[in-house]
């Protein structure tokens, strides 16, 4: 199975079966090229403002998407706003999963006193309102791009951190890991090594579903008049200081809006469909299984037991959607 | 009296309508003696508590005055003091004036109202077992005492000499206590006058408070000024302005305060009328003057005073509900001077300067001010300084200027009472306060405050005049510590049958039985 | 992916390959597992021992719970004595005191907020165990336990309404998504309930209002009740006070109050509801009976009522972990819509750094998402057709 995942050609094939999906990574991946050639494409420079030409609806002569209320072209915004959602964005997913994974693999593997200690931190973590957290964050930090990814992701770890320790503690008693142990391998080489790979599908899911609660955690910071600084264009600021003029200059608010909307939800649909992929659970994972799996699905869910309590990403824990307030 | 009329030119100028002001004052003659309709008016707070001495916040005093009357009232600056209950005040010697109140003035219980409340009030304002956090607003901490000489005067000594009484009164801050009855609250604790009914002497009375939704208040019949124009008040708790905007164009609420500019051609469009007056907050650039700051050389903070297209601020991003400041003083404010202009727009001189700061400078200011800063950010880049822009909740952003820990921060100062004179020097220029931290540009000059100190004790009209006019130059193009910017209006939105609203520079809505709903 | 290191042999390595593709063993741990979430052995579940098993469950639980509130207690707390502003400073604004700073000083002192931190810490300590939770500092010194006391309700409703939404919403098109499998209904059904979960909040809010309460006027923009309605208060919560004592108009205007902030709220809900019920549905859809269901030629609602009764129960403990995030969803509604519950008591208390209101919200709210996961457990136990079977042949 690890072979398999890590063959492109697959991954195109699976990809191609659904136009959903293909258009959701289409989307994705033109952001981040916008995100990295935005001092090429943008037409103008995103501070620059001619104040004489404020609200101008789109289409006006030289400004694609109109202009802002102090003459700022909102095209140019939009493609600089890419770079700090955007890069924002996967710099969070990225360390958050970091963070995550490794507390959540040491909390499985550990077990004993290491565990509760840092599953009761989840539960307060994930009890506590997370924007509070985070307004109180970048109170004390201030603003900036670095402070508000540090933020993020000090108020995002647990999203990983369960669902992974979960995992680890079905796999830790595994007949592979068990020898491993026995042959004396060292513990961070049967975590990193061993362990790990066997929690990528996980781990892939919900990083894809937390690039999308970020972004939306970008704009929730920006609504409650937090963030980064005024000149940094962002589609979350972009949409707060519009939506007072929802009525009259419509083109502030719906143009980062439809841009969030696109990229959350392509992050949310690509989710969804790598956890169908990996799910053990779903008889279709990778789109074929055979008659033996399927009679021992059907065992094993109709068992006197209760659900297995396997943190499938969605049952687990909360996953990074939370966040969304 | 030239200052006066040149303030009130000064204010037509800026947009307000003072015929508004005149109209106002005559229909009370005409004011319907039946009180119809409800006026929903929907604003951004909950006035948090009922008693009218335990709060600092201006929206919880409009809450508690629309039912309970003052001595006094403070009406734009300028414009001098307006007796309410007070009919006349007499200054007996250097510290004592007995203040005569109106006969016939009834409760809502139907007490007349006498100088035992007046008394009583204070009293209890002062008490250290009330632990009132308005104790010592204004000069309040230097009364002696308030006492009872008959059934309608009261008595109050003061431990220094404070002038004739229209200067004294504003300062010694009579003006801003509601007058509470001697029987009724007398007998409540603290704890219950929080949130039992208030029993006063205003235009309405209390009906019903649901906190965070509404307070819902009936006229009062035997109002002393003649019974209010509309028969009940509610006032609706709505925080976020798109959502207040939206009542009141679906027509659910009459009225709606603040309003910015965000919204003020939305509002246009829909035929909604807008009550618009001069503010009395000054917006300004602060500059740390203080060792290390760029700020700190006085060429560097005069090309900075030459540096920022103000118009264009007024006229684009205000869309004309903001006054271009030229001078430390404010519009109506003591000292100000419609004629005197140091500073005229001069982007090739500014850039001379200003090309030279090349630290990194970070400009603090709040929500509310992001347009204004972000423009003169780009104004000052363009200059080829390095500036950004810091947005900060208010909390945040006050605890960092306090701590003298900026370098540019668009600030404001109110100046509500119109006065230069007294809060408004203390708390930004003398240097008896830079140890506690309240003068945050960290500028202060000995000179200034020996000048100032004069100017207290000067009693010819004529010559203060002129020391006053000298402090606000020297403030202006001498010393520099600030950039003044511009002064915002206030703006009420309503529905077209709303009638005979006046708004105050201060953002106080006075004369609300004045008010009627003509469908 | 990697090598197997150590210098293990070939068929070793490949045992290893093949044990590790093997679905999940349920091992020794695995039921620990299953304890902690569903501690009652169903066949324990008979007399004495039954019972101490249920009660040694929920005190373990409880205690956590301490643990857990203990904790957060102690994060708010020092979150909010780091961040820049001070509460008092705030208050007096301005101020046109002659001396602003000694009239702060001694406000400052009657807050108790010159004391040293550790104390301040244990006055709030014992506030929470005294269930008193404090006075606001800017509010004339409301008890806060007052101030939650009107919040909480209000929030309990519209958070109910929301997720009742979300289901409506949800329900149809999982199962529509686990019939249509794989097909392009399943992925556009999926993405159909997404589209609340990928709009920002108060964006959502705000067309809603403009669309619905201003240029369509269907519902009020916003608030709890029209403004001549009064309802008695029982339990605080407008609308079941309304039906409570037979106010219908106080019913219907709360309940009209209550549509657009549940829908924002709701919508953003239902993306993960789909995704939760639609892999239930989809595992109950594979097995025997409904083969067998569909041998007998039993119809397809019947068999997708069936389907339906076997997948809830997961859907439900899923709800209780959603609890937490709805509650905090309601910050930024709350807010939006003038509708004064947790979350807007929340902000308020942030803005004026009103710090026992803030912790106050902060803890009752832990509390709750503690609490209310504890019930789903519960009620997952009570619901799961499984553990019923189990239980009856027990017997």
């Amino acid at each position: 199975m690890q072979a398999v995942i890590s063959s492109i050609g697959f991954w195109l094939r699976q990809i191609a079966k659904s136009p959903l999906i293909a258009l959701s990574f289409i989307v994705l991946l033109a952001m981040v090229i916008v995100a990295i050639f935005a001092p090429q494409i943008a037409p103008y420079s995103p501070n620059a403002q001619s104040i004489a030409f404020r609200l101008l609806p789109p289409g006006s002569d030289g400004y694609i998407l109109g202009t802002d209320q102090l003459g700022r072209d909102v095209l140019s915004r939009l493609i600089w706003g890419a770079r700090l959602s955007i890069g924002v964005g996967f710099a969070v997913m990225v360390l958050t999963a970091v963070v995550g994974v490794i507390l959540g693999i040491i909390s499985g593997y550990f077990g004993g006193i290491v565990d509760s200690v840092i599953m009761r931190l989840v539960d307060m973590w994930l009890a506590f309102p997370f924007l509070l957290l985070a307004i109180a964050l970048v109170a004390v930090l201030g603003q900036g791009s670095d402070k508000l990814i540090f933020a993020l992701v000090l108020s995002g770890w647990p999203a990983f951190a369960r669902p992974v320790r979960g995992e680890i503690l079905q796999l830790r008693e595994r007949e592979y890991v068990l020898s491993a142990k026995v042959l004396g391998v060292p513990p961070l080489s049967v975590m990193f090594r061993h362990l790990l790979p066997n929690v990528m599908p996980t781990i892939l899911v919900l990083a894809a579903l937390d690039l999308g609660a970020t972004i939306l955690s970008l704009a929730a910071l920006a609504f409650l008049g937090l963030g980064v600084d005024a000149e940094t264009a962002s589609w979350g600021g972009m949409l707060a200081s519009g939506r007072n003029y929802v009525a009259t200059a419509w083109w502030l608010s719906t143009f980062p809006g439809l841009v969030i909307f696109a990229v959350v939800m392509a992050s949310n649909l690509i989710g969804d469909w790598l956890r169908d992929l990996f799910d053990p659970r779903s008889p279709f994972r990778l789109g074929s299984i055979s008659a033996a799996a399927r009679k021992r699905l059907a065992e094993d869910s109709s068992s006197s037991f209760p659900r297995p309590a396997r943190p499938e990403p969605g049952t687990g824990a909360r996953p990074p959607h939370d966040r969304k307030a | 009296m030239s200052f006066l009329r040149s303030a009130v030119k000064h204010l037509a100028l800026a947009g307000a309508s003072l015929a508004l002001l005149a109209s106002a004052a005559s229909a009370q003659d005409s004011a319907p003696r039946e009180p119809k309709g409800t006026l929903t008016i929907g604003w951004a707070w909950d006035p948090g508590t009922m008693d009218p001495q335990m709060h600092r916040a201006r929206f919880t005093q409009i809450i508690s005055h629309a039912m309970r009357d003052k001595l006094y009232y403070l009406p734009p600056p300028g414009l001098g003091l307006a007796p309410l209950v007070a009919e006349d005040v007499e200054q007996v010697d250097d510290t004592t004036y007995d203040l005569k109140l109106r006969q016939g003035v009834k409760f809502h219980n139907g007490d007349e109202l006498t100088s035992e409340d007046v008394v009583y009030t204070f009293e209890r304002l002062w008490d250290p077992a009330t632990k009132s956090p308005r104790a010592s607003m204004g000069n309040m901490a230097n009364v002696e005492s308030a006492e009872v000489v008959d059934r309608y005067t009261v008595r109050f000594k003061t431990k220094v000499p404070f002038g004739p009484p229209n200067q004294a009164i504003p300062g010694l801050n009579f003006a801003a206590q509601e007058i509470m009855n001697k029987k009724v609250d007398g007998a409540r604790t603290l704890e219950e006058t929080r949130t039992a009914a208030p029993m006063g002497v205003g235009p309405f009375k209390f009906v019903e408070w649901t906190p965070n939704q509404r307070v819902v208040m009936d006229a009062f019949l035997d109002y002393w000024q003649g019974a209010p124009g509309v028969e009940r008040i509610i006032w609706r708790t709505i925080p976020e302005e798109a959502t207040r905007v939206a009542e009141l164009l679906s027509g659910s609420v009459d009225m709606i305060y603040p309003v910015t500019t965000d919204f003020v051609d939305q509002l246009r469009a829909a035929n909604m009328k807008l009550e618009i007056v001069p503010g009395s907050s000054m917006r300004m650039l602060q500059m740390n003057v203080r060792e290390g700051s760029p700020f700190a050389d006085p060429e560097v903070r005069r090309a900075m005073n030459v540096a920022i297209d103000k118009d264009a601020i007024a006229e684009h991003i205000y869309r004309g509900l903001a006054v271009v400041a030229r001078q430390v003083s404010g519009i109506g404010q003591e000292g100000y001077n419609p004629d005197y202009d140091p500073f005229t727009y001069d982007p090739e001189a500014a850039k001379a300067v200003l090309s030279k700061v090349t630290k990194p400078i970070e400009m603090l200011t709040v929500p509310m001010f992001e347009l204004p800063a972000q423009f003169i950010a780009e104004q000052l880049r363009g200059y080829g300084m390095n500036v950004s822009t810091k947005i900060m909740d208010t909390a945040a952003f006050n605890a960092a200027v306090e701590a003298g820990d900026f370098d540019l921060a668009l600030a404001f100062a109110g100046y509500g009472t119109g006065e230069f004179v007294g809060a408004y020097y203390n708390n930004h220029f003398e240097c008896s306060r830079l140890a506690t931290g309240r003068i945050r540009t960290g500028f202060c000059s000995e000179d200034l405050d020996r000048k100032y100190a004069e100017l207290r004790r000067e009693l010819d009209q004529a010559r203060w005049q002129e020391k006053m006019d000298e402090i606000n130059r020297e403030l202006t193009e001498v010393h520099m510590p600030w950039v003044p910017l511009f002064i915002e209006a206030e703006v009420w939105a309503m529905q077209p049958h709303v009638q005979g609203f006046v708004g105050s520079s201060t953002g106080q809505m006075f004369d609300l039985h004045k008010v009627t709903l003509e469908k | 992916m990697t090598g197997f290191p150590g210098g293990a042999a070939a068929d070793q390595k490949a045992r290893f390959q093949e044990s590790r593709d093997r679905p999940p063993v349920r091992d020794r741990e695995n039921r620990e597992l299953e304890r902690s979430r569903f501690p009652v052995k169903p066949e324990r579940l008979r007399g004495l021992e039954g019972n101490f098993v249920v009660w040694r469950f929920i005190a373990k639980r409880l205690l956590e719970t301490a643990v857990v509130v203990l904790g957060v207690s102690v994060i708010v707390f020092v979150l909010l004595r780091i961040m820049p502003g001070d509460p008092v400073q705030l208050l007096f604004g301005e101020g046109d005191d002659a001396d602003l700073a000694a009239s702060r000083e001694m406000y400052r002192q009657m807050l108790g907020l010159d004391r040293p931190l550790p104390v301040q810490y244990l006055i709030f300590l014992k506030e929470i165990f005294t269930l008193h939770l404090g006075n606001s500092l800017v509010r004339g010194g409301e008890p806060v336990i007052q101030m939650v006391g009107r919040a909480l309700p209000l929030t309990i409703e519209l958070s109910i309404f929301a997720l009742v939404i979300g289901l409506l919403i949800a329900i149809p098109v999982a199962v529509l998504c686990a019939l249509k499998q794989n097909t392009f209904w399943d992925r556009g059904g999926t993405g159909f309930a997404l589209i609340g979960a990928s709009m920002p909040n108060f964006w959502q809010g705000i067309l809603l209002i403009m669309f619905l309460a201003v240029w369509m006027p269907v519902f009020p923009v916003s608030g709890v009740l029209a403004q001549h309605i009064t309802i008695e208060r029982i339990t605080g919560a407008p609308f079941t006070d309304a039906v409570l004592t037979g106010n219908w108009e106080g019913a219907r205007s709360a309940f009209m109050h209550l549509v657009l902030p549940a829908t924002t709220l709701g919508t953003t809900l239902s993306g993960q509801f789909v995704r939760v019920l639609r892999s239930s549905l989809l595992e109950v859809k594979h097995q025997e009976f409904v083969h067998a269901f569909r041998a007998r030629g039993i119809g397809e609602p019947t068999i997708v009522s069936h389907l339906l009764h076997n997948a809830l129960p997961t859907t439900v403990v899923i709800i209780g972990m959603r609890i937490g995030m709805l509650l905090s969803g309601t910050i930024v509604i709350e807010t939006l819509f003038a509708y004064p519950g947790m979350g807007f008591l929340l902000v308020q208390g942030i803005n004026a750094r009103d710090f026992p209101v803030v912790q106050g919200v902060v803890v009752l709210l832990t509390v709750l998402v503690v609490l209310s996961n504890l019930i789903a457990d519960i009620i997952h136990a009570w619901l799961d057709p499984r553990v019923k079977l189990a239980y009856q042949k027990g017997k």
